[in-house]
This record gives structure tokens, sequence and C-alpha cells, in this order.
């Protein structure tokens, strides 16, 4: 950036790097789903983390996958891509992605973009796994 | 040239991802010290945030650097985003045009002049609330250090 915008430095730049774009992605298995835990931002940063990570799970048959966004500060479009490229494989599958969003401003992320029943986006885990649990409505 | 007072914000950004993610802090903390309210602050981030990865990976190859400039007042924020070269029709597709719905959905009236040369979006988010007192530290507030994750 502009160099004599102040407060901008390669130290912030570095910092960033360390700190910023990374994503904590855990997993586990809850009451017959694939419980994927997303902490952090889910960004143009990270989002190829994301879909690494979904594809390794789909690749490795599992076909009832929660995304969790309990952890997750931020979300932007290509994040949304990733999610709706991991859904696309799961359905041809036969398989479901559900996704559980408490945060009221990701919500409404999901709700601009007309993608909270495509991806089954629900406020709590255990309503998250239920929707995960429940065959494909397509 | 950048420039950054109480009420306006004028920035030069590199057209890469991690100017982006400094944009996003810079803007989040100006919005801050102009005491706007969280649910403005995340909606006005995000609609710049998109406008920012679009200018990136949809206007000119190779890319240039974009220009961004922001005002407050009491009844509105209006944000300018100028990039060189048109967004690309395939910005349409995928997560370009999903960019640009959420974009015209977190905000209030939305803009995008497109030409050969460049595209001006502007953008501006009727405030529900009216900005809470200003920080008398007011510019220092944003010149600064740069706020830590988490903040936006």
């Amino acid at each position: 950036m502009n160099p004599s915008m102040p407060g901008y430095s390669p130290g912030a730049v570095a910092d960033e790097q360390l700190s910023g774009h990374m994503l904590d992605l855990t997993v586990r298995e809850l009451d017959g789903a694939c419980v994927l835990s997303v902490g952090g931002q889910a960004d143009l940063h990270t989002a190829p983390d994301l879909r690494a990570r979904l594809d390794e799970l789909i690749d490795a048959d599992e076909r009832r996958i929660v995304v969790d966004l309990t952890e997750t500060s931020f979300i932007d479009s290509m994040s949304l891509g990733v999610l709706l490229s991991a859904r696309k494989r799961l359905a041809a599958a036969e398989g479901v992605l559900a996704v559980c969003c408490p945060d009221d401003h990701l919500r409404r992320v999901f709700e601009i973009t007309s993608l909270q029943d495509v991806l089954r986006v629900e406020r709590t885990l255990d309503a998250a796994i239920d929707c995960a649990r429940r065959p494909n409505r397509l | 040239m950048s420039r950054v007072t109480g009420t306006t914000l004028e920035l030069e950004v590199p057209p890469d991802k991690e100017s982006l993610s400094v944009l996003r802090r810079w803007l989040c903390a100006w919005l801050r010290a102009n005491g706007i309210g969280e649910v403005d602050r995340k909606d006005v981030v995000l609609a710049v945030w998109e406008a920012g990865a679009n200018a990136i990976e949809h206007g000119r190859h190779p890319p240039l650097s974009y220009h961004v400039e922001a005002t407050i007042d009491e009844a509105k924020v209006v944000l300018t985003v100028v990039n060189a070269g048109s967004w690309r029709r395939d910005s349409r597709k995928s997560s370009g045009g999903l960019g640009l719905h959420m974009i015209r959905a977190l905000m209030s009236d939305v803009r995008v002049k497109a030409e050969a040369e460049s595209t001006v979006v502007t953008m501006s988010r009727r405030l529900d609330h009216p900005p809470a007192a200003r920080p008398t530290t007011g510019p220092d507030v944003v010149s600064g250090s740069l706020p830590t994750e988490g903040q936006v």
C-alpha cells in the first residue's frame, strides 16, 4: 500500500501473514455426521485451505458434513463459493452439507445471498447435524 | 496520495490480497473511530472487501492499484472504489457475481459505472443510528497502529 499511508509498514503485513491468514480447521465425528469446525476468517486468503479440506473429506467418503462457523469471524463470496462447490459434489454423491452459524452478521450474509436454504444454515450445531442426517431433499 | 482525516479516507491500494486485508483493518478502524455501530460497520467492511476483491480478480490484467474514497456524515457513509479496466464479463459468474450481489444487498444504494478504461463503484449506506460522538482524537485514532484481527 502507499508508503505515505500512516501506520502502514512491512511489519504490519508480516504480522498479518503470521496471524491473519490461517484457518483453524478441525474435524470430528459427532452423532453420525462429520463436523468441520472453521476458526478465523474465511476469505479469499483461506478459501483454498477450506476447499482442500472439504475435498479431502468428500474423497474419504464422508457424506454427512456439517461446516461449523461458530468460531468464524468473517466470510466472503469466495468462501461461500467453496461451500457451494462442496455441496454440489456431495449432492452428486447423495450426500448432504449443512452449516452451523450462530452469528447474526454471518447469518445475514447467507440470507442476502439466498443461500440459507440451499446450504442448510442452522443456528445450532445440533440442528445442523439433524439437517445433515436428513435425506437430501433434491 | 493517501489522505486520512476524521471524516474522509482516501487510499491508493495495491492490487494484492495482502493489501486488501490491510484495507479491511484500516476501514474498520476508521469506521469505529467515527462511532459507526457494529452492524453498519460489518456490512460496510464486507461490501468494500467484495469491491476490492473484484477489482483484483476481475479488473485489468496485470492488475493495477485501485483507489478507495470514503466519507461519513450524520446520515450516511459513502464509499467509492475506482479501478482501471472493466470488470470482465466472467465476473458475473461464480464469486464475482456473488460479490456484486452482496454489495448491492449490504448497501443502501449502489451504482456501477463501467467504462472502457475504468470501473467506478459508488455505494452508500444510510445509518440507522447517527454515529456516536467522535473521539476528540479524531484523525489520530486512524493514524495509530493497525487494529488487531478480530476487531472487524
